[in-house]
C-alpha cells in the first residue's frame, strides 16, 4: 500500500473518531490518532480486488433519485398491504444485465433490494434473479431506468 | 420544534405498523421481505429524522445519519442473503392461483 492511501485511511478513520467521540482535548485526540494510524497500518494488504472503485462523484445525482424511487414504491407497497383484497401477484424474474463490472452489478442489486416491492435473490455478473411482489413493481423493474442510470454513472469512466 | 419531530416520528411509526401488518398478511418469506424493506427505508428514516429534530442541532445528529447510512447498506445485503438461502434450500415462492 502506498503511503498516500495509508495517510488517507488514517485521516478518514481519525475524522470518524472525532465525530463519534465529540471530545476535542489532547488526550482523546491523541488516542484517536494512534488508533486510526494503527488500524490503517494493520490493514496494509494490497488491494485484492482488481475492480475499479465506485465513481462516487458521478453517483451524487443517483442517490436522491433512488430515494424518490424508494418513497414511491414504499407508498405503493403500503397501499397493497392495507388493501383488504391484498392485490399481490408475486413472481420470479430473470433479469439479464450487461453492466459488466462487479461494483456496478452490486450497486444495481442493492438498489433493487432497497426498493420495496423488488428483492434480488441471486446475483452473477451477467444475470440477477429478482422477486417482485406485484405488477407495478415488476413493470418498474422492466423499464430498466435504474440500470440505465447506473450505466451512465459508470460509463463516463470509459467502461460500460 | 416539538411539532415537527412528533409528526416525523408518527409518520415513521405508521410505516413500521404497516410493515408489521404486512408480515402477518403476506403469504410467504419472499413477499414478507417486501414488507420488511419498508421498515428499512421509510420507517427508520422518519423515526430517526424525528429523533434528530428532537435532539436539536448536536453531534448526535451526525451519529444518527451514520446509523441510517449503515442500515441502508446492510439491510439489502441481509435480506438478499436470507432469501437466497431460502431459494437454494428449495423454498418455492408462493404464486397466485390461476382462475
Amino acid at each position: 500500500m502506498s503511503p498516500r492511501t495509508l495517510i488517507l485511511k488514517t485521516i478518514g478513520l481519525f475524522g470518524l473518531w472525532v465525530l463519534l467521540s465529540g471530545k476535542l482535548d489532547a488526550f482523546h485526540l491523541s488516542i484517536g490518532f494512534l488508533g486510526a494510524a494503527l488500524i490503517a497500518w494493520v490493514n496494509t494488504e494490497p488491494q485484492h480486488l482488481d475492480e475499479p472503485p465506485l465513481p462516487h462523484v458521478r453517483l451524487i445525482l443517483y442517490w436522491p433519485w433512488l430515494f424518490l424511487e424508494i418513497v414511491k414504491s414504499s407508498l405503493n407497497i403500503t397501499k397493497i398491504i392495507l388493501d383488504p383484497k391484498l392485490p399481490i401477484n408475486p413472481r420470479l424474474i430473470q433479469y439479464p444485465t450487461n453492466l459488466g463490472s462487479n461494483p456496478a452489478v452490486v450497486l444495481l442489486g442493492n438498489s433493487i433490494t432497497l426498493t420495496p416491492g423488488t428483492v434480488t435473490i441471486e446475483v452473477s455478473s451477467s444475470e440477477l434473479v429478482i422477486h417482485a411482489l406485484d405488477d407495478k413493481s415488476s413493470s418498474g423493474l422492466e423499464s430498466r431506468d435504474m440500470e440505465r442510470k447506473i450505466a451512465e454513472a459508470f460509463h463516463s469512466r470509459g467502461q460500460t | 420544534m416539538l411539532a415537527v419531530d412528533t409528526l416525523l416520528i408518527c409518520i415513521g411509526l405508521f410505516f413500521l405498523t404497516v410493515a408489521a401488518i404486512g408480515i402477518v398478511r403476506l403469504p410467504d418469506v419472499f413477499s414478507r421481505s417486501h414488507a420488511l424493506s419498508i421498515t428499512d427505508t421509510l420507517g427508520t428514516f422518519f423515526v430517526l429524522t424525528g429523533v434528530a429534530f428532537y435532539q436539536g442541532l448536536t453531534l448526535a445528529d451526525v451519529k444518527i445519519m451514520l446509523i441510517l447510512l449503515a442500515l441502508w447498506h446492510l439491510n439489502p445485503v441481509i435480506s438478499h442473503v436470507i432469501l437466497r438461502a431460502a431459494l437454494r434450500n428449495g423454498v418455492r415462492p408462493w404464486v397466485k392461483e390461476k382462475k
